[in-house]
């Protein structure tokens, strides 16, 4: 673990500061990536970036929505107006974020006439990375830890010998990561990388998620990573199906 | 083989999804881990808070257990910490408008009682002030920086650690989220 790097009298909190290399080689790998599609890499990584910065800001828009008595029992009004800008973590929600980045995303992507499949495929490969370097930042904070093993491999963590969920997430990311980056001539088809690492990282969050100790629970133990996961295999699946044939080209 | 087919790939999908659901029921977690006192004392998010004992500034020896059943939040500070300086009103005014029913717990390190002291009466803080002369409780809760926060459930379980600086916000909306509400006319 190392939660904060120390540099003279400067503590800078090391998972942060993964995420943000994790999402700017994130955005240049869907660049480049797009780039050998036909799309003006500088847009491709100004979406993501308008799209990242929308959602961090409509993230925090949603927790101060979400919890307005809280704000507004601040007094003067100056300060809960300060309370809602000062970067403060634990004060975003999730799901709002989600929701304005993804909005933002569509709404450059349309301005800017991108075609959206080809950037969904740019974006799935970058996303490999960011997911990557989340573990990295998880391996540095201590979170999204595992159960605990008699394996020889187990990592000392909070009081016991655990499954260094962590790596095996992130060598299962690089190794989707590689794959699609060396079959990418072959995955040209639009559509078709965005499927395939849909498939990869659902399965990976169905296996790894059942090793973890801190998964998100709801109705009665099910882990939600692992549902998420799995609501993304069928969309893929589902996805493949629907531009499949029914019937043989030689048969018709 | 990949499927070439519509039905092939529909016929893959139910198998992928009773599959699916079949592993998620197999793996869900179990009643007694779900429980978070089930799991070992950490400073961590789910785990039981560690106990520990400590002198306050007026002399006597308090532990942490004996806030079981009311909120705690457990703030690691030091005198020359700025950040720890800005959050104290914050903390004072949520020690004042809960009317006990959430404790504020101030954890000073490696400090002598009169430096502590002065800055107390200085602040005007009339939470318990514990001092952590040699940084034992510190180093229990893996305080790196400060100030270290850790919001405790009335059961004593770590909701949520923080590091850096608290807001008035971010403690009144966890508070709530604990059911933990401010006594009318203090705010």
């Amino acid at each position: 673990m190392l939660p904060l790097l120390r540099i003279g009298p400067l503590s800078v909190r090391t998972p942060e500061l993964l995420l943000l290399a994790g999402l700017w080689l994130g955005l240049e790998a869907a660049s480049r990536l797009g780039r050998e599609r036909g799309l003006d890499p500088d847009r491709v990584f100004a979406l993501g970036f308008n799209a990242a910065l929308a959602g961090l800001l409509g993230s925090r828009l949603g927790f101060v929505l979400l919890h307005l008595p809280a704000y507004s029992a601040i007094t003067p009004l100056t300060r809960a107006l300060l309370s809602i800008v000062t970067p403060l973590p634990g004060t975003e929600n999730a799901a709002a974020g989600l929701v304005v980045g993804l909005v933002a995303g569509a709404y450059f992507a349309r301005r800017w006439h991108m075609p959206v499949l080809d950037l969904l495929d740019s974006y799935a490969l970058g996303g490999l990375v960011l997911l990557a370097f989340g573990m990295l930042a998880n391996l540095a904070s201590g979170d999204y830890y595992g159960v605990a093993t008699v394996l020889p491999w187990g990592i000392p963590l909070w009081g016991a010998s655990r499954h260094p969920l962590q790596a095996y997430v992130l060598l299962a990311a690089v190794g989707l990561l590689a794959l699609a980056w060396r079959r990418r001539v072959v995955l040209a088809e639009p559509g078709l990388t965005t499927r395939l690492i849909l498939i990869g990282v659902g399965l990976m969050l169905l296996v790894f998620e059942s090793l973890r100790a801190d998964s998100p629970v709801f109705a009665g133990g099910l882990r939600f990573w692992q549902i998420a996961g799995l609501a993304g295999t069928v969309l893929a699946l589902a996805w493949f199906a629907w531009r499949a044939p029914l019937t043989e080209p030689d048969a018709r | 083989m990949i499927p070439r087919l519509r039905t092939q790939w529909l016929a893959l999908l139910v198998v992928m999804l009773v599959v699916g659901l079949a592993w998620i029921s197999a793996t869900r977690v179990s009643a007694t881990d779900i429980n978070p006192t089930g799991r070992p004392p950490q400073p961590v998010a789910g785990h039981p808070a560690p106990d520990f004992q400590l002198v306050s500034l007026d002399g006597e020896t308090r532990s942490l257990a004996e806030f079981r059943g009311r909120t705690v939040i457990l703030n690691f500070w030091a005198t020359w910490c700025g950040p720890c300086r800005v959050e104290i009103p914050a903390l004072e005014a949520t020690w004042q408008g809960y009317g006990g029913e959430v404790v504020i717990i101030g954890v000073n390190i490696r400090e002598d009682a009169a430096t502590v002291s002065r800055y107390v009466d200085e602040l005007g803080v009339s939470y318990p002030v514990l001092l952590d002369t040699d940084g034992t409780v510190g180093r229990l809760y893996n305080v790196q920086a400060f100030p270290t926060t850790y919001i405790i459930s009335p059961d004593g379980v770590v909701i949520e650690p923080y590091t850096g600086m608290l807001s008035e916000p971010l403690l009144r909306t966890r508070l709530a989220d604990l059911g933990a509400s401010p006594v009318e006319g203090v705010e």
